[in-house]
């Protein structure tokens, strides 16, 4: 089951290989005798990533068997000294919950900048965002969101002259109100 | 070399120009308060800083970059050494010694090897960057497609196998990077690839997409999947700077020769960065300095090792990014990016076309080296006091500057949906414990290394060995090979 579950990503991207590599017999291209065409590079590519996952597989069922845990990804390239001091602090536990709703946060995002533009896009971003991120203390949570808020829309627009999505009407309106409200014009 | 010294004479008088000075200090700054934050990586500032520069010439904005670079190799020594803080990876190896020295009561002296450290490496490499860019400039106008496809196949490979993890899930990172750079339509024969009848897949996926998403986004789904917990400061209370004596400084002049130089060589090759070479140098220092058996205790040989070697390889990874168009690091990723971005395509030809460009870069190494220890002499202690805002809201900004950076770029709503795609892409990669530098790298050399291919094959009839016959395409099809067997031979006998 261990071994399963240290595979399971070399065999999605195996799967996923295996079918691009389909797709890619199926691109239209004026296909001449003796000239390389455009499906070439993907599928040599693609040919060597279900090498790469085969061979990850493998290594992964072998790594069950013998030690009982791989090496993190967080280890030094090169260990530290037998005197030296240990820098490891007790880890955090993993929050999946938070990571969801960053992440549900981060897809809302872009379809409130296109309804309710920037300015009341952003605020709601970085105030549920703070929230999420474990700041409870509500004012504080507001006036950043806030001030956050109005001097990146400054910045960005007044500034560095970025056009940013005013949203659609009342919003838009606002925006604008708020855009001549600091100065832009 | 007369000519060199007028060049770079012009180039040191573009920087000091009022608003590149001025962009100068900025950088300066924002390195060192990315630096410092232990949430925010170099590369990660550094792209985060790319939205900026839209507005910005050129000059200005490659040399907040530079600045940005040069200083972010140095700001996290201070919080490594005094609160055992790494702000960067870069730092962890000051832990060993110069937080040791720092509780052996001398942390003032601790701070002031990492300040010559930084410096003299940094001078050192900067000086070599000089020299060396011309002459491989001038030999790289010599080499055709072959070879070209031979060194992007050796920055490929590099990246792979000079990382910490798994080999095998570095070459898949970097494959899907290499795949991420051949969905839209092709550019010769106009074929739709891996779009899926998306209209916006159709137009490619932006490199910057990939960078800003992966780093940006994923790096903060990291950190909130713990909560955003940063460890609690103590108090910095008198601390000063005290640099070391002459006579000090003599005694490790073996152990700075060869930190700055394999610093250099390190960030020439494409691919490995700062963080390697601080690694690399401390181990190296470890294994076979004079004074190894007391690597550990508190030494300036552990804390001159790394920090010389880190801020050496900045001017070694500036060599083959201007001179090849090949970047040397992440943070020279974004510079390439940043180039591009202001239709400035970097290479042999960029010495010939726009000097004054490629001086002025040159130029902002060197001030910024001095920027960086007169800021670090004086004011670092308060820059620290950034630590003190809560990690959820310097989460919240970086979140928010990816966004508008996404946005910026071409005011197409479409590429804020990449850069969550990317996000979450970045977030579950490092989860998986599978590097998301070769993905990025693999997404920006990706088109060149199929354009290369295919010229190259097309001119030499379908004939694969044109890339063995070539003295310089061998050697270097041969050092990929070396670099990619060494590894495979140790995990195979692991």
């Amino acid at each position: 089951m261990q071994a399963l579950g240290r595979s399971a990503p070399f065999i999605v991207l195996l799967c996923a290989a295996v079918y691009l590599l389909t797709l890619t017999q199926r691109f239209e291209f004026p296909r001449a005798p003796g000239r390389l065409g455009p499906d070439v590079w993907p599928q040599a590519l693609l040919v060597l990533l279900i090498v790469a996952c085969a061979l990850g597989i493998v290594s992964s069922l072998l790594a069950s068997r013998g030690s009982p845990s791989t090496p993190s990804r967080s280890e030094a390239p090169s260990a530290p000294p037998p005197g030296a001091p240990s820098n490891e602090e007790p880890e955090a536990p993993s929050r999946y919950g938070l990571v969801a709703a960053g992440m549900a946060l981060f897809l809302a995002y872009p379809v409130a900048l296109e309804y309710l533009g920037f300015v009341v896009a952003t605020f709601l971003l970085m105030t549920l965002f703070l929230l999420i991120g474990l700041w409870r203390n509500l004012i504080g949570v507001l006036a950043t969101g806030a001030i956050g808020t109005l001097g990146l829309f400054y910045v960005f627009r007044g500034v560095v002259y970025v056009s940013l999505p005013l949203g659609v009407e009342p919003f838009r309106s606002a925006t604008l109100w708020l855009g001549r409200l600091l100065g832009m014009h | 070399m007369l000519d060199v010294l007028a060049h770079l004479s012009d180039g040191i008088l573009t920087v000091l120009q009022p608003v590149n000075l001025l962009v100068l200090a900025v950088g300066l700054v924002l390195g060192l308060l990315v630096a410092v934050l232990p949430g925010l990586t170099l590369v990660m500032g550094v792209v985060l800083a790319l939205p900026f520069t839209y507005k910005l010439g050129v000059t200005p904005a490659l040399i907040l970059l530079t600045a940005m670079y040069v200083t972010g190799t140095y700001g996290g020594a201070f919080t490594s050494i005094l609160f055992r803080i790494p702000g960067e990876p870069i730092d962890v190896p000051l832990l060993w010694d110069g937080y040791r020295m720092a509780k052996n009561g001398e942390p003032a002296k601790a701070l002031g090897w990492t300040l010559f450290a930084a410096l003299a490496g940094g001078l050192v490499s900067a000086v070599v960057m000089v020299v060396l860019s011309e002459s491989v400039a001038r030999f790289a106008l010599k080499l055709s497609t072959p070879e070209y496809f031979a060194l992007v196949l050796f920055g490929l490979v590099s990246v792979v196998c000079l990382g910490s993890g798994s080999p095998i899930n570095a070459f898949i990172s970097l494959l899907v990077g290499l795949l991420i750079a051949t969905v839209g339509v092709d550019g010769t024969y106009g074929t739709d690839r891996f779009s899926f009848g998306f209209d916006t897949m159709r137009d490619g996926i932006e490199y910057l997409g990939v960078m800003v998403g992966a780093y940006g986004l994923g790096e903060v789904l990291s950190r909130l999947e713990r909560g955003f917990s940063s460890p609690a400061l103590e108090r910095i209370g008198r601390i000063k700077t005290r640099l070391p004596a002459a006579r000090e400084i003599g005694a490790v002049k073996g152990t700075f020769a060869r930190s700055s130089l394999l610093g250099i060589v390190i960030g020439v090759v494409p691919g490995a960065g700062a963080t390697i070479a601080s690694f690399l140098s401390y181990g190296l220092e470890a294994q076979y300095g004079p004074r190894r058996h007391e690597m550990g205790t508190g030494i300036p040989e552990g804390i001159v090792a790394p920090q010389a070697a880190a801020t050496a390889s900045v001017g070694g990874a500036i060599v083959p990014l201007l001179t090849l168009g090949i970047p040397g690091s992440g943070a020279t990723a974004v510079m390439l990016a940043a180039m591009m971005l202001h239709g400035v395509q970097p290479g042999p030809q960029v010495f010939a076309n726009q000097p004054a460009l490629v001086y002025a870069i040159f130029a902002s190494v060197f001030l910024s080296l001095i920027g960086m220890v007169l800021i670090g002499y004086f004011a670092i202690k308060a820059l620290v006091k950034i630590l003190d805002v809560r990690e959820a809201v310097v989460s919240a900004f970086v979140v928010m500057f990816c966004f508008i950076g996404a946005l910026a770029q071409r005011n197409n709503l479409n590429d804020l949906w990449t850069i969550v795609a990317f996000g979450g892409l970045g977030y579950l990669l490092d989860k998986l414990q599978f590097p998301i530098a070769p993905m990025v790298l693999g997404a920006i050399l990706g088109p060149l290394a199929e354009s290369y291919f295919l010229t190259t094959m097309i001119g030499a009839q379908n004939d694969w060995t044109v890339f063995f016959t070539r003295p310089v395409s061998l050697a270097l099809m041969l050092l990929s090979a070396a670099t990619v067997a060494i590894p495979l031979y140790r995990l195979w006998r692991h």
